[in-house]
């Protein structure tokens, strides 16, 4: 009894720690990208690393909690359009993810699941967008969007891959 | 050294990549056709109309709620708008039938459409 409540409270102090380190992560690469001349939504999303650890040990419910304070800190920095596409861009690449890592015998490492995510995140914005004025939109730089998602996806999910056993040794589950 | 690359990156990783990858290379060379018409959509009421072949010179559109657009021959564009991050600015010039762009704090969309037979809306998966 004493074990199980101890066990929610460490899930949600950890939660709440990857909420932390992504908007850590998401300021880090603003200061990183400001004055490049990138397309609107190309950015390495670093924050993704994250959520990616939240889904993958533990949860859905975590996961979705961390995408939900991540566009929550954008509705303070950024007002709430911009928190909006964050939210649904957030919602389908946590949903991507969890769908990913339920398959069994699952062939994709964390960087497969992290590229198609970012995709999802992409796609989610996009449909955002299209339904906030009320039209389907298509950007010309769609093309990019996608290549930049999934170069940039597969390079947190490489990370997330090679930080992985340092991560275990924490033991944070114990 | 194979399996220590393995623990990074997976043949399957990969696969996956080149599959959207596959969907974007294709995105882009069917974004074709030069556009003929453009829309101004505020409030998701179309505002004007311009005949992109008919421009001769470049000129702006002042809109009632502070954004300005900037028509020139075949091309459209945000060219100012009040809203924090200018992402509709960033935009850039619209060239391309199907193809769109809006400054969702404004409710402005400006989209470009080709003659009849094109279907843009169709294009966003």
């Amino acid at each position: 009894m004493m074990n199980e409540k101890r066990k929610k409270l460490t899930k949600l102090a950890v939660a709440a720690m990857l909420a932390a380190a992504a908007l850590a992560m998401s300021f880090f690469e603003t200061t990183l990208t400001a004055g490049l001349p990138l397309p609107p939504g190309v950015k390495p999303g670093f924050s993704n690393i994250a959520v990616l650890f939240a889904c993958a040990s533990l949860g859905l419910p975590s996961a979705l909690s961390v995408a939900a304070v991540k566009a929550g800190f954008t509705l303070l920095t950024a007002g709430p359009t911009a928190s909006l596409l964050s939210l649904c861009g957030g919602l389908l690449s946590v949903l991507a993810m969890y769908f990913l890592l339920q398959i069994k015998h699952r062939r994709l490492s964390y960087a497969g699941v992290s590229a198609l995510s970012a995709v999802a995140h992409n796609l989610g914005q996009l449909a955002a967008a299209s339904a906030l004025v009320g039209s389907a939109l298509y950007l010309s730089w769609l093309p990019v969007l996608l290549l930049s998602g999934v170069g940039f996806g597969l390079l947190t999910g490489v990370i997330l891959n090679a930080v992985m056993p340092a991560l275990a040794k924490l033991k944070l589950f114990r | 050294m194979k399996n220590k690359l393995k623990r990074f990156l997976r043949p399957a990783d990969l696969i996956a990549a080149a599959a959207v990858l596959a969907a974007a290379g294709l995105l882009a060379l069917l974004g074709g056709t030069d556009g003929a018409t453009a829309e101004i959509i505020v409030g998701r009421q179309t505002v004007e109309t311009v005949d992109l072949t008919a421009v001769r010179e470049p000129y702006t559109i002042a809109l009632d709620n502070g954004v300005t657009v900037a028509v020139e021959p075949g091309a459209i564009s945000f060219c100012a708008s009040g809203c924090p991050n200018q992402l509709c600015v960033r935009a850039g010039k619209l060239t391309k039938a199907g193809e769109s762009a809006a400054c969702l704090p404004n409710e402005t969309l400006i989209r470009v459409t080709g003659r009849a037979r094109n279907a843009p809306d169709a294009l966003t998966g």
